[in-house]
């Protein structure tokens, strides 16, 4: 998107008064409204779809698969596809690695340990058909949701294969599965990522293409289970005006995300318990 | 009767086992462990390539990078108010990068040659490519060089550190290769890397431990750790224009704000051996 330079610094000095004026008349800490589904690819263990206001949308596929434990470096393999954006491009790289470096290290593995031998391997697909801003934020929503509502079908056979092997069975009931993540269990959530704009000494959450574009810089913050993870980094949201940040804006930043981070999960779990019974009722 | 055993091949009768010497394993050179709180010596020269138009090379223990700038050079096309920054950064191929959760997934992929013969960039190099880019981005003087780009090669020689580190090296060398390049910039990068531990709530800076490979099951996590690398531009009112932290450990507020201190700290260190060097080259 090409602002001219009228456009550019009204955008930039509506966002950089106190407090900041948002084109879409937001306040900083806010969301832009989502419609979000999951749970309804029939053949997928988990799924879920998110649409922004601004025509974003990514749909994500959680599948499982079972495999031997020694020959597997990962048990989590994560893909994301853009339409009309190479594989290998510096872009789709650098989400790949910010979703795998969180969701690594806040993934519950023991629940995929099936027996000795045996475990799941989770695939994560993702599949952003449109995006205006930085799609990170939105992705790390859908993979949110997805996880939440992905189902693993439970063992039936022995857990203790170590003398004779044997191919695991499953139930073949729905119903009796076990979910990955559990939310009556003390068990984490899965991890989010925020995206957050600084302009002059204000930052706000989840920018906007135009806002995204007379933005100074960029921060993503991870969050999970109201508590504010690794990786934070520092990303620029567009190649022109970018200036250096001060630690202000760090906390700032920091705080704004562990604030707004509770209501997300809050929203989301909501939209997960609601799609899945309508999911359970059809099966 | 013939005992001889006719189905083997058997050696001369009058064989003798084979002996081997008392070699002792030489001891390797161990290089003692510096202690937490100092920065470790580095070799730094520029100008060593002379085809580009600045170069730098550091030597950082083990660890050599080596960094070449071209530009400002013309582009075709259209015309652009603003030069174009591009950064690649490639390990050779026999090293094995840094062992980060980020890279554990994707190793296999490294491999995959595109269709112009070349390696592919790993995620690893991707991510420290766009952290160079990003910090870059907001310090040199774009808008001086219309209709042009600027092109950073990072090539990394040796590598015997952890991920973030390397980053941290990694910065000084293109801050030289900048200054030998003669582009106009706010000012020169440096940076500071620092690991907290937090179970007895210690700092070690300029860490230089490589990371432990982690079993599949991601069971030898150690508890507690944040790595951090900051980049700042230190006359001017020390500004972040990096920002870059990994762990798996939550990050409270007035820990991060002690840390980013710590690693200002630190680079202002630097920048001062930095600066010394510059003017004695001068000489």
């Amino acid at each position: 998107m090409i602002l001219s330079p009228a456009e550019r610094s009204y955008l930039y000095d509506s966002l950089s008064v106190q407090p900041p004026v948002r084109p879409d008349a937001r306040s900083a800490h806010q969301f832009r409204p989502i419609e979000a589904s999951c749970s309804f690819l029939p053949n997928s263990n988990g799924s879920s779809r998110v649409r922004l206001s601004d025509g974003g949308e990514a749909i994500v596929s959680v599948k499982t698969q079972v495999v031997l434990t020694k020959n597997e470096s990962s048990l989590i393999s994560i893909d994301v596809d853009i339409n009309k954006e190479r594989d290998d491009s510096n872009f789709i790289k650098n989400l790949i690695s910010s979703l795998e470096s969180i969701l690594l290290k806040k993934f519950p593995i023991e629940k995929l340990k099936l027996t000795e031998r045996y475990s799941f391997k989770v695939y994560i697909d993702c599949f952003i058909l449109s995006h205006n801003s930085y799609p990170l934020g939105l992705l790390s929503l859908c993979i949110y949701l997805a996880l939440k509502s992905t189902r693993l079908p439970l063992l039936t056979s022995t857990v203790n294969d170590r003398e004779i092997e044997e191919q695991p069975t499953f139930n073949d009931d729905w119903e009796a599965s076990k979910k990955l993540f559990e939310p009556s269990e003390h068990q984490d959530d899965p991890p989010l990522l925020f995206v957050v704009g600084i302009i002059g000494n204000n930052v706000f959450i989840d920018p906007s293409n135009e806002e995204e574009e007379v933005s100074e810089n960029g921060l993503i913050v991870g969050f999970a289970n109201g508590e504010i993870v690794p990786p934070v980094q520092s990303t620029n949201l567009s190649n022109r005006d970018s200036k250096g940040i001060s630690p202000k804006h760090i906390l700032k930043a920091y705080s704004m995300v562990r604030n707004c981070g509770k209501e997300v999960v809050k929203a989301l779990n909501t939209v997960v318990s609601s799609d899945d019974d309508v999911f359970t009722s059809i099966y | 009767m013939n005992v001889q055993d006719r189905r083997r091949l058997l050696g001369p009768a009058n064989a003798s086992p084979i002996v081997f010497s008392d070699v002792k394993e030489k001891k390797s050179k161990k290089i003692q462990a510096k202690p937490d709180d100092e920065i470790s010596k580095m070799f730094i020269n520029t100008g060593l390539v002379k085809n580009c138009d600045g170069s730098a090379y550091i030597e950082v223990g083990n660890t050599i990078i080596q960094v070449s700038i071209y530009g400002p050079r013309p582009i075709r096309g259209s015309f652009i108010d603003k030069a174009i920054l591009s950064t690649e950064c490639r390990f050779l191929p026999y090293l094995s990068q840094p062992n980060d959760s980020i890279s554990r997934l994707t190793s296999s992929t490294s491999l995959i040659t595109n269709y112009n013969g070349k390696l592919n960039l790993s995620n690893i190099e991707q991510k420290i490519s766009s952290y160079i880019e990003s910090c870059f981005l907001s310090c040199i003087y774009l808008e001086n060089y219309p209709k042009s780009s600027i092109d950073i090669f990072i090539k990394i020689l040796s590598v015997d550190t952890n991920l973030l580190n390397l980053v941290n090296d990694v910065v000084h060398c293109c801050s030289l290769a900048m200054v030998d390049a003669q582009i106009e910039s706010k000012d020169l990068i440096t940076s500071g890397n620092l690991r907290y531990l937090k179970s007895n709530n210690h700092i070690i800076m300029d860490p230089k431990c490589k990371d432990k490979d982690k079993d599949i099951t991601n069971e030898v996590v150690e508890e507690g750790k944040l790595d951090l690398v900051v980049s700042f531009m230190n006359s001017r009112n020390d500004e972040i224009v990096g920002f870059w932290c990994e762990g798996n450990d939550t990050l409270e507020d007035d820990v991060l704000e002690k840390l980013i201190e710590r690693c200002n700290d630190m680079s202002k260190e630097i920048r001062k051996n930095i600066n010394f060097y510059l003017i004695e080259s001068l000489e």
